[in-house]
């Protein structure tokens, strides 16, 4: 593994702990974190979560990673699945390096 | 007991609109609503800046002091309740201690004692009748006003001043903001602009007996024809899409009224404007009026109020009584871009329209899932014959916790339910109400769920939302409070989850008079299935919660239930719940002395709780109940008598007979077979 | 793609699509023992209320994917929706538990007397809401109504707004003639499977009627949301070991500019980390997509550096986030959007970055 990726992996894994935590401490999902698969969906189906649980994610990702989630137009892309919010996270730049989506807008 | 036909003799208002029922009706005749700009305190920090304030009460306030938000609360209410007071002339015709108030409030925030508020109410008006707070969140003082009809026709007031109070706090504000359902504009049901405007005021109105305003010379202004109660059992703060709720509670209240819904000429709607409930309430008024709704005129008040809380029902009830007067129905402001699933006639007009009516019907839903319908029409209107009343029996008991600890996991009572999140108060509830199911021998399914309830005294708020609600907005500000402690921070939320679980989609109401609270949720429950038919089942019972930093007293924390039917006895040997009254304080004698008589009996023996279990406030009796139920089976004891003896808001006492029926009856026969 | 699959693929992105759902089973379970029959035989947590649904699997003894069921409590009776194995071998399964526990149960073949139809669309609300009745807009994800003629499940795996209607034979033509008509008014397509399963594919569920991973769990598949560690069930010992041993691999999204195919052996350098187990073309990405087994440190997504090696040489993919697309329905609401005002919904791209 080359030392870029293993670096990206790394910060990947990072943010995906701090996102299975607080989906676990402060949605009250009682799930361990790896029973959290990373593409889980978060609402409907899935982690079962509903709109109420939404604004507490928004709120926890603001409070706990600094994270701005209100812009309407990338809510509701990044609250899908734990992979979404951890790009989210990692977009944002508290947990360092950048997500999915940067690299797709760089490619584009 | 007698019955009889309820009338209002009174109303008195306080509402963004100003005070007094002048003014808001004023604001209604003119198209003119109570929304505007906070000043109360700072919105720097939210995306809404908008409420329906009151006038004059609505600059700043120390919104850290509890002691200034409990102020203005009582300036409302007892503002509110003078003028129904007045304006029903009762002063110096009814003796003060057969003047009873049934408040519907619902206060979020602070750890506040919530039955205060109406003993306060009380003392600054004379009144000493029992006194009674409801608090079903949204619902509360619609279910107020229902409750109020019985404590007439029970006998136990010949004046029930009954309504709501609550004010718009920042915490409040807060928590409707963490949900998302607040507009940003003014709030305007039925559109595509989605949101509501939050208010504040109270709202009462005077009701009696028509023979007993009669006598006393006082003026009909409107008769109280009926209502009803329904739980949604879906989710803590979304209506159930199907509007299965507001459905049931419509249909509860129709029946009650002994009209059909082609008699109802106005429906005045919850119509908070936000996604989830419009849509809801309007399919469960389908469900029930059918093609009628393409005609019914339905509007919402909330666009002139804003969202009144627990004062909504009771000022929408007083809007929709002023217009009936006048022979016009009032408008739905700010109409704009109709949603879909909305009323076909929301009444989308600047003024009130003319259209006479002789009776109207008045729906509220609120968080936990508790829907309320109260039916009224015109002064002089007869309400048909109600129902042959029905012996109730006490079919099952149970508690949990209160010192003894839970012998049972949640997990496996409850296989079926998701306890994420689930805190204590919601955990003891549920876990008591469905042991006292199976106690007796009952399994809730099919269309036994409409016809199965809920009555939970619940004397604070859940502890552990209370608790997580405090924490979030010291730890990340107001602004970001916790949306979910918020929901589940409710007095109703934990009776609203142990519907849910359990499926109960009857009556559901939570109410609390401080020590006592569980029997009079009791007196309430054995009221709904003896006096009404549309219910055959009930749970009455309550929680005991210690405060977060009681830590000696928290094992104690506790539910317990009972099990209630109507109709005929479940064995030939049962118990009966044979008589109750709910009295005003520091008279058990008094109302021990009714129950019995309602009983038939002469003498029982009376049943305590015993030391350490009185601090249990909320379900203290639990000991006495199995004592004397056990007494009761026994036969050591032919008729038990339980009354508290500490309540500051009422008294209350209860008979249980045991009684034979007609010799053996075939669970005998099969026994010694 | 030939048009015809692309018209199909468009119509579930977004307008409607109707599929005739010969791949669904449907059983009606009754009985003292049917929560408890089932309990044991799903693998998640069966908390339901009524007019609830739960999407789960059922495992074999090691684990591995047995059926794809959607259980959905009815009052104290429950409708269990099958894809993967023939629904008597469902059936089978909760007779033998319940005969085990010693107490009733009644398992109904539905197929016998209705028929199954998948809707599945930004706008299939609206037209499902024309055939049953307007509350159907208020019918929340995982929850089901009764109608005149059937049952309607919202419920789906392509993201979409999505409904399964049970139709009682009887009512069978002149319902679907009746949607068919009606659909025409919403851009109505009829879909074939391949069309749902390729949406499927893009929105993270893989297809129990092909083949999966050899031994792959829902650990593995990254499924785990629809088991439970809490309870007993047929496969919940394996499962559970396989939870602790860690996944040697996860399914991971995939895309490719190139042809990618089911055997299609994952590169990272010269190390192999993987193989694609599942792919298509995506007309909504305009490329291929896939899933693909990847060792567990390597599967991420986000990543470029990985190749597939599709035997006409390496070609770059990118490994991504699930679902891959931006669905449409979330941006439609069935309280204020209509079909026929849809060119004024705002609709952000399906892609980051993308056009249509």
């Amino acid at each position: 593994m080359d030392e870029d990726l293993k670096t990206y992996i790394e910060r990947r894994e990072r943010a995906l702990a701090r996102v299975r935590q607080i989906l676990i401490r402060d949605l009250k999902v009682r799930r361990r974190p790896e029973e959290l698969d990373p593409d889980t969906p978060l609402f409907g189906a899935g982690l079962g979560l509903d709109s109420i649980d939404a604004v507490e994610l928004v709120v926890c990702f603001e409070a706990e990673l600094g994270v701005r989630l209100s812009d309407p137009s990338s809510a509701p892309r990044a609250l899908r699945t734990i992979n979404t919010l951890v790009d989210l996270a990692l977009e944002a730049g508290r947990v360092g390096a950048t997500g999915e989506e940067a690299h797709e807008r760089r490619d584009q | 007991m007698g019955s009889g036909t309820i009338v209002v003799t009174g109303m008195g208002a306080v509402s963004a609109l100003g005070i007094g029922c002048e003014a808001l009706w004023d604001g209604v005749a003119r198209g003119r609503d109570g929304i505007r700009a906070i000043q109360r305190f700072s919105t720097e920090e939210y995306g809404v800046h908008i409420a329906a304030v009151v006038p004059g009460h609505d600059g700043a306030l120390d919104m850290q002091d509890q002691a200034e938000v409990d102020a203005l609360c009582l300036r409302f209410g007892v503002l509110a309740a003078r003028e129904a007071w007045d304006a029903a002339r009762t002063e110096g015709t009814v003796p003060p201690h057969r003047v009873g108030i049934v408040l519907g409030t619902s206060p979020v925030g602070a750890n506040p004692v919530v039955h205060r508020l109406v003993e306060k109410i009380a003392e600054a008006l004379g009144a000493q009748g029992p006194l009674v707070t409801i608090s079903t969140a949204c619902a509360s003082s619609t279910n107020a006003v229902g409750l109020g009809r019985d404590l007439l026709r029970s006998g136990d007031c010949d004046v029930v001043l009954a309504g709501g109070v609550d004010v718009l706090t920042d915490i409040l504000f807060a928590g409707f903001h963490a949900l998302s359902a607040l507009s940003e504009t003014k709030c305007a049901p039925f559109s595509s602009s989605i949101g509501t405007s939050l208010g504040e005021g109270a709202g009462f109105l005077a009701l009696e007996r028509r023979e007993h305003a009669a006598a006393r010379g006082a003026a009909e202004l409107a008769t109280l024809l009926g209502y009803g109660l329904a739980s949604d059992a879906y989710h803590e703060t979304s209506p159930d899409p199907k509007g299965s709720g507001v459905s049931s509670a419509l249909r509860s209240a129709l029946a009650d009224s002994g009209l059909s819904s082609d008699r109802i000429g106005y429906a005045n709607l919850h119509g908070t404007g936000t996604a989830a409930n419009d849509p809801a309430e309007w399919a469960g008024y389908r469900r029930v009026f059918a093609d009628g709704v393409a005609t019914l005129p339905a509007s919402s008040s909330k666009s002139f109020l804003g969202h009144a809380q627990g004062a909504a029902g009771v000022l929408e009830l007083i809007v929709t009584l002023s217009a009936m007067r006048r022979g016009v129905v009032p408008p739905t402001l700010h109409l704009s871009e109709r949603r879909r699933g909305v009323p076909d006639d929301p009444v989308a007009d600047p003024v009130p329209r003319p259209h006479a009516f002789e009776a109207a019907i008045k729906t509220s839903a609120a968080f936990g899932g508790a829907n309320a319908a109260v039916v009224v029409g015109r002064p002089g209107m007869e309400q048909p014959s109600s129902p042959p009343r029905r012996p109730v029996w006490l079919l099952g008991t149970a508690s949990v916790g209160l010192g003894r600890g839970a012998d049972e996991d949640l997990g496996a009572l409850l296989p079926r339910s998701d306890p994420r999140g689930m805190g204590g108060a919601s955990r003891w509830l549920t876990m008591a109400a469905a042991l006292a199911l199976r106690d007796g021998g009952i399994e809730v399914r099919g269309a036994l769920r409409e016809r199965t309830g809920l009555v939970a005294a619940i004397t604070r708020p859940p502890a552990d939302s209370q608790r997580e609600l405090v924490k979030s907005a010291r730890e990340r500000g107001l602004p970001r409070l916790s949306a979910s402690a918020f929901a589940r921070v409710v007095l109703v939320a934990p009776a609203g989850a142990c519907c849910r679980h359990l499926s109960l989609k009857g009556p559901l109401s939570a109410l609390t008079t401080g020590a006592g609270s569980e029997l009079v949720a009791l007196a309430y429950a054995a009221e709904l299935l003896a006096g009404r038919a549309d219910a055959d089942l009930m749970l009455a019972g309550g929680v005991h919660e210690a405060d977060g930093d009681d830590r000696v007293s928290k094992p104690r924390d506790g539910a317990a239930v009972v099990l209630l039917g109507a109709g005929e006895p479940p064995a030939a040997a049962a118990i009966r719940v044979s008589g109750w009254s709910i009295g005003p304080p520091g008279c058990t004698i008094a109302a021990s002395e009714a129950a019995l008589e309602r009983a038939g009996v002469s003498a029982a023996t009376r049943f305590d709780p015993r030391d350490g279990e009185a601090s249990a406030v909320g379900a203290s009796w639990a000991g006495a109940l199995a004592r004397a139920t056990a007494a009761l089976r026994r036969g050591t004891a032919d008729a038990a008598l339980l009354c508290s003896v500490d309540g500051r808001s009422a008294s209350v006492a209860l008979v249980l007979k045991r009684e034979e029926h007609g010799g053996r009856g075939p669970e005998d026969v099969h026994r010694e077979a | 793609m030939s048009d015809e699959t692309s018209d199909a693929y468009w119509a579930v992105r977004s307008t409607v699509g109707l599929h005739d759902a010969g791949h669904v089973g449907c059983l009606r379970v009754s009985g003292e023992a049917a929560f408890d029959a089932l309990d044991g035989e799903c693998a998640a947590d069966l908390y339901l209320n009524d007019g609830r649904m739960r999407h789960t699997l059922m495992l074999s003894e090691d684990a591995t994917p047995f059926a794809d069921v959607y259980v959905c409590r009815d009052d104290e009776d429950f409708f269990v929706l099958v894809e993967g194995p023939p629904v008597r071998a469902v059936a089978q399964r909760l007779v033998g538990r319940a005969a085990r526990l010693g107490r009733p149960i009644h398992v109904e073949d539905l197929r016998e007397s209705h028929v199954v139809w998948q809707v599945d669309g930004p706008f299939a609300w609206e037209l499902v809401g024309e055939l049953v009745q307007a509350e159907v807009a208020n019918l929340s994800y995982a929850s089901f109504m009764h109608t005149e003629d059937g049952v309607c499940f919202r419920a789906g795996k392509t993201g979409e707004y999505g409904y399964i209607l049970l139709v009682a034979a009887s009512r069978a033509q002149a319902t679907w003639a009746f949607l068919k008509e009606a659909g025409a008014r919403f851009g109505l397509v009829e879909t074939g499977i391949d069309t749902l399963d390729l949406c499927a594919l893009e929105n993270g569920f893989f297809s129990m009627r092909h083949a999966r991973p050899e031994g792959a769990t829902p650990v593995e598949l990254q499924q785990q949301w629809r088991v439970s560690y809490r309870k007993e069930f047929t496969g919940a010992v394996a499962l559970a070991r396989r939870l602790e041993e860690g996944p040697a691999r996860r399914s991971t999204a995939v895309s490719s500019a190139v042809e990618t195919r089911r055997g299609d052996l994952v590169r990272s350098g010269k190390r192999v980390i993987g193989e694609v187990y599942a792919a298509g073309f995506s007309p909504g990405r305009r490329c291929w997509v896939a899933s693909a087994q990847i060792d567990t440190p390597y599967a991420h997504p986000g990543v470029t550096q990985y190749v597939v090696d599709a035997g006409t040489g390496a070609a770059p993919i990118r490994t991504h986030s699930l679902p891959l697309l931006h669905n449409r329905s979330l941006s439609v609401d069935p309280r204020i959007h209509v079909f026929a005002h849809r060119a004024e919904i705002p609709l952000p791209p399906l892609v980051p970055g993308g056009v249509r």
